[in-house]
């Protein structure tokens, strides 16, 4: 089989308007189109089963103008399976919690009689176009609205409040067809990079947007590639971490399921960036859908020449390869994934010489994760200004969380930097569930630290939230009752950073296992007084010697529950 | 063990190399160390000796035993050495007539400089250290019981009862010096040394356990975090190298105060029990350092939870005897038989505190390609890995009459 070269704007302009073509509906072709959304947490739900409903129907009823799509995830997990139907001049339905029984049901109904079943419904619109829905009052010019009794989904805060850079395609595209990326103006950016513009150019656009990293350190991604594009090596590499393994935190998972390809084209322009001519995805192996996504991703990719030799025609080489853990949390931690790679154990090392001087195989590597590489195709095409005119004075565009925990919204949530805790909980999360109160909202994993009610007005930024005693993290976000103990909550943290530690270092080793030994007993009731300050102490000299970021920060989740709740600590050991 | 004797002078051993010369220094860590001739000491000294006197010594390498010829080859084909050993022009080596004759033979290409000469065979003793005690007939010797000692045999053959002395080389101080501040005093150290190396060289002792000279530092112990200023936080001496003006404190009740902790963690880690253990006995691979650091931090008991769960102990090495409940995972052995033995049979298995060290891919000893060097049992701090011939066998005491009135 032959395929087509994409060498120039042209082509992917071409490809652009076929796909968009393709996928118009029309009274006399295609009327109706039906849109599984098969994410991870879908087919966790039942989407394989609707899926094959759907198909079962439309073979049965030899129904030729019903077109069935699939997406990833849309971002609101809670509801899934999720279901969008769109005929023909009408506003698309999302239909929420759909079961085969239900998808018969939508096909006979909406589908054949053109009647939408509001019972199930629960959105009315597509978010991919909320900007145009918020201009208009809710209309889309050529969409004729069926039944307002449903919400908007501009009506519905969880949506609404959203910015979407890195999942700017979620629910639109199908991940598993690279023309559908390339029809949302996929891999523009890399054209422009790799054709219109020289190391100097890409690093600085991407320094001055002030784009920081996402993996929860938040350091400035353009100085991390300025530091290895000066780096005097032939072989460089780039590393997009998909270790994610925070319990509680799935944004990543997300943006490989539902856009493989926004990950792939930032690694392409980073790889121009810094003069690395070879990728790694290191993905978890938990995640066998994400890896499914990336590879077919990728060789579609390989396909249009968009990787291999000579991208665009620019004399630019670039491959990528997508690595799967083996199932150690630590592995996120850089030093770790390195060694990983290099087919070693994986146990972290003294960041010094740093990755970007000496990393995978000693060479200058840097690493990224991967919400940080999908904003940066946006960046390219919309410029650094536009990035730096979203979020706060010191960072600089969105952030995506993942929130669950007691609340009514489970789901993936992008909100501009700065934006308060409590309007991610109480107003898009609707917090709290059956009339309790929350008493804390825990962020970054068992990295982080909670945040007690009273400080929910807090901007999710990373200083603000680092001089409270937690982080930004990677961005899971747990919400937590009033029902539920504080020691209770930093047990857990502290046994999962206790059974993932890589056993290296002596604190991070012994120090977490005995934290879990003082809290067992604890909260077994046969705790005393003293153990809370041994307790203390020793989180305090875990903190302050392990080697690794995972043992300095295994105790924060210890050390912010006694900052906040001591009071619940002590009336245990009473 | 193998008796030799250093046969010629530093200004011999000059006269063999020249000024181009790419040197590497290539020791045996058995007979030959405890001859005072080999191991890691003796090739940092004549490397400043030649460096001072203008010769480029390019790397130093400890070999399990150098009279293996398939492990000088392992060591001269590891992929991290290749490398120095292409580069190399002259290779000096510290070992025994063997082990020189094995290292002519690997590196064929290259200047093999030898500097003694074997004698025969002969013990270590207490008192009077290395004893030649079945002479070579070509040494006009006779055999004995008693052996004769360095010296003796020095002043019999004419040759050299020590190793090069530091008096023999130029003069270098004064350069490539740095000035640290240590504790609030003022130092001046050679460049390129780590942080506890300039310290011990002042006679400042840094508490530590995963470093040891002969092998990289890994910093895993986290007994050597001292602070050092400007920096966010505590830095490990055993790995980071001193700068100017560095500003370091190695003692404070805060750094101690961690100290302690974690050695109450790793009391608490496995029953340390020193009435049932090899390593107190004064053999010549010394005694434990975690109890003589618990001591001097006058730890009487761990204030935390002790683990009870007993491993079982590897007997199965004809000559090691290796104990995990003993091993505080300070990876030395684990390094040593990469770095020294090159052989890479032990290794970390498990994760967390579940971590144990295992010979050959988890099995045992004997099962294990383990070549029997001994490269782990001299770098054990503890009694985790100890040699069987050492153990004390429960001999009676022997009556001596020390005194009557």
């Amino acid at each position: 089989m032959i395929y087509l070269i994409v060498k120039d704007l042209a082509m992917l302009e071409d490809i652009k308007i076929k796909t968009l073509k393709k996928s118009q509906l029309s009274e006399d072709d295609k009327r109706v189109r039906v849109t599984v959304h098969m994410g991870t947490c879908g087919i966790a739900s039942g989407a394989k089963d609707v899926f094959d409903t759907f198909k079962g129907l439309v073979r049965e009823s030899k129904a030729r103008d019903v077109k069935l799509d699939t997406t990833g995830c849309m971002g609101i997990c809670s509801r899934e399976p999720l279901v969008t139907v769109e005929v023909v001049n009408q506003e698309p339905i999302i239909y929420e919690y759909i079961d085969a029984g239900k998808a018969a049901e939508i096909f006979d109904t909406h589908i054949k009689d053109g009647t939408v079943v509001s019972k199930y419904a629960f959105a009315r619109g597509r978010e991919c176009d909320m900007e145009k829905r918020l201009k208009n009052n809710g209309r889309i010019e050529g969409q004729e609205v069926i039944d307002d009794s449903i919400d908007g989904i501009e009506e519905i805060p969880y949506f609404s409040r959203q910015k979407q850079i890195v999942m700017r395609n979620r629910g639109v595209i199908d991940p598993f067809k690279i023309d559908d990326y390339i029809a949302r103006d996929g891999y523009r950016a890399a054209y422009r990079a790799l054709r219109e513009m020289d190391r100097g150019d890409i690093i600085k656009t991407v320094s001055e947007s002030g784009l920081r990293g996402r993996g929860g350190a938040g350091f400035p991604t353009g100085l991390k590639w300025k530091f290895a594009s000066k780096a005097d090596s032939k072989d460089k590499y780039i590393i997009c971490n998909a270790d994610e393994g925070d319990p509680g935190a799935y944004m990543d998972r997300s943006v490989l399921e539902s856009d493989p390809h926004s990950v792939i084209e930032g690694m392409i322009v980073a790889g121009k960036a810094i003069g690395a001519t070879r990728g790694y995805i290191y993905c978890r192996a938990e995640y066998p859908l994400a890896v499914e996504v990336l590879n077919r991703a990728i060789s579609q990719a390989r396909r249009y020449g968009l990787l291999g030799k000579d991208i665009f025609g620019s004399g630019f080489d670039f491959d990528i390869e997508v690595y799967e853990g083996a199932g150690a949390f630590v592995c996120g931690e850089e030093t770790a994934l390195i060694r990983s790679i290099e087919g070693g154990r994986g146990n972290p090392r003294l960041k010094v010489p740093y990755p970007a001087e000496k990393g995978l195989f000693k060479e200058p590597t840097i690493i990224d994760n991967v919400e940080t590489l999908a904003n940066i195709a946006p960046i390219i095409l919309n410029g650094s200004e536009w990035f730096a005119s979203i979020g706060t004075e010191k960072s600089k565009g969105t952030k995506v969380f993942s929130i669950t925990g007691d609340i009514v919204n489970v789901g993936c949530v992008e909100v501009p930097i700065g934006t308060s805790v409590r309007t991610v909980i109480e107003e898009m999360a609707m917090c709290p569930e059956n009339g309790k109160n929350i008493k804390a909202v825990q962020l970054g994993g068992p990295s982080g630290g909670c945040l007690p009610l009273e400080y929910l007005d807090t901007p999710l930024d990373y200083e603000p939230l680092k001089e409270l005693g937690t982080i930004m993290g990677s961005g899971g976000m747990i919400a937590i009752d009033e029902d539920k103990s504080a020691v209770d909550i930093a047990r857990f943290f502290v046994k999962f950073c206790s059974d993932e530690s890589c056993g290296k270092c002596l604190p991070c080793r012994e120090g977490t296992r005995q934290m879990v030994n003082i809290l067992d007993k604890i909260c077994s009731g046969n705790g005393t007084k003293e153990d809370i300050d041994i307790l203390e102490d020793l989180a305090h000299v875990v903190k302050e010697t392990a080697l690794c970021g995972l043992g300095k920060t295994a105790s924060n989740p210890v050390l912010s529950t006694l900052k906040y709740f001591r009071d619940e600590y002590e009336q245990i050991v009473e | 063990m193998i008796i030799s004797l250093r046969d010629i002078s530093y200004a011999e051993l000059k006269d063999k190399l020249s000024k181009d010369d790419k040197i590497v220094l290539w020791s045996c860590n058995t007979c030959i160390k405890f001859c005072g001739i080999g191991g890691y000491d003796n090739m940092v000294l004549l490397e400043e000796m030649l460096t001072a006197d203008g010769y480029e010594v390019i790397g130093k390498e400890l070999v399990g035993i150098a009279c293996m010829y398939s492990l000088t080859e392992q060591h001269r084909d590891h992929p991290n050495k290749r490398e120095l050993f292409e580069e190399a022009t002259a290779i000096i080596c510290l070992s025994c007539e063997d082990g020189y004759e094995v290292a002519e033979a690997v590196f064929k290409d290259k200047k093999v400089i030898k500097v003694v000469k074997t004698l025969g065979v002969g013990n270590f003793t207490m008192d009077r250290g290395p004893v030649l005690t079945a002479p070579f007939e070509s040494t006009g010797l006779e055999q004995s019981d008693e052996g004769y000692s360095y010296p003796e045999i020095a002043e019999k053959l004419s040759l050299y009862p020590t190793f090069f002395g530091r008096d023999e080389a130029r003069d270098d101080s004064g350069e490539n010096l740095v000035s640290v501040s240590i504790n609030g005093a003022e130092y001046r150290v050679k460049e390129g040394l780590t942080i506890m190396e300039a310290c011990m060289e002042c006679g400042i002792e840094i508490p530590h356990l995963c470093s040891t000279p002969d092998l990289t530092p890994d910093a895993n112990c986290r007994l050597c975090l001292v602070k050092v200023k400007g920096e966010r936080e505590f830095t490990p001496a055993c790995a980071v190298h001193v700068r100017d003006g560095m500003e370091i404190i190695t003692e404070d009740d805060e750094l101690n105060h961690n100290r302690r902790i974690l050695l109450e963690l790793l009391l608490a880690s496995h029953e340390h029990n020193c009435l049932t253990c090899h390593k107190g006995n004064p053999v010549i691979a010394g005694a434990c350092e975690l109890q003589s650091l618990v001591r001097k931090f006058g730890i009487k008991e761990s204030r935390f939870e002790q683990d009870k769960e007993k491993m079982p102990v590897d007997t199965t090495s004809p000559v090691l005897l290796y104990d995990p409940n003993k091993c505080i995972l300070c990876g030395r052995c684990v390094r040593a038989c990469r770095e020294i033995a090159c052989q890479d049979n032990l290794g970390f298995v498990n994760r967390g505190f579940r971590t144990v060290v295992v010979a050959g891919a988890n099995k045992n000893f004997a099962k294990s390609p383990c070549v029997t060097c001994l490269a782990c049992v001299f770098a054990c701090p503890t009694g985790a890995i100890t040699e069987k011939i050492a153990h004390y066998t429960g001999e009676d005491w022997k009556e001596e009459l020390i005194f009557q009135s």
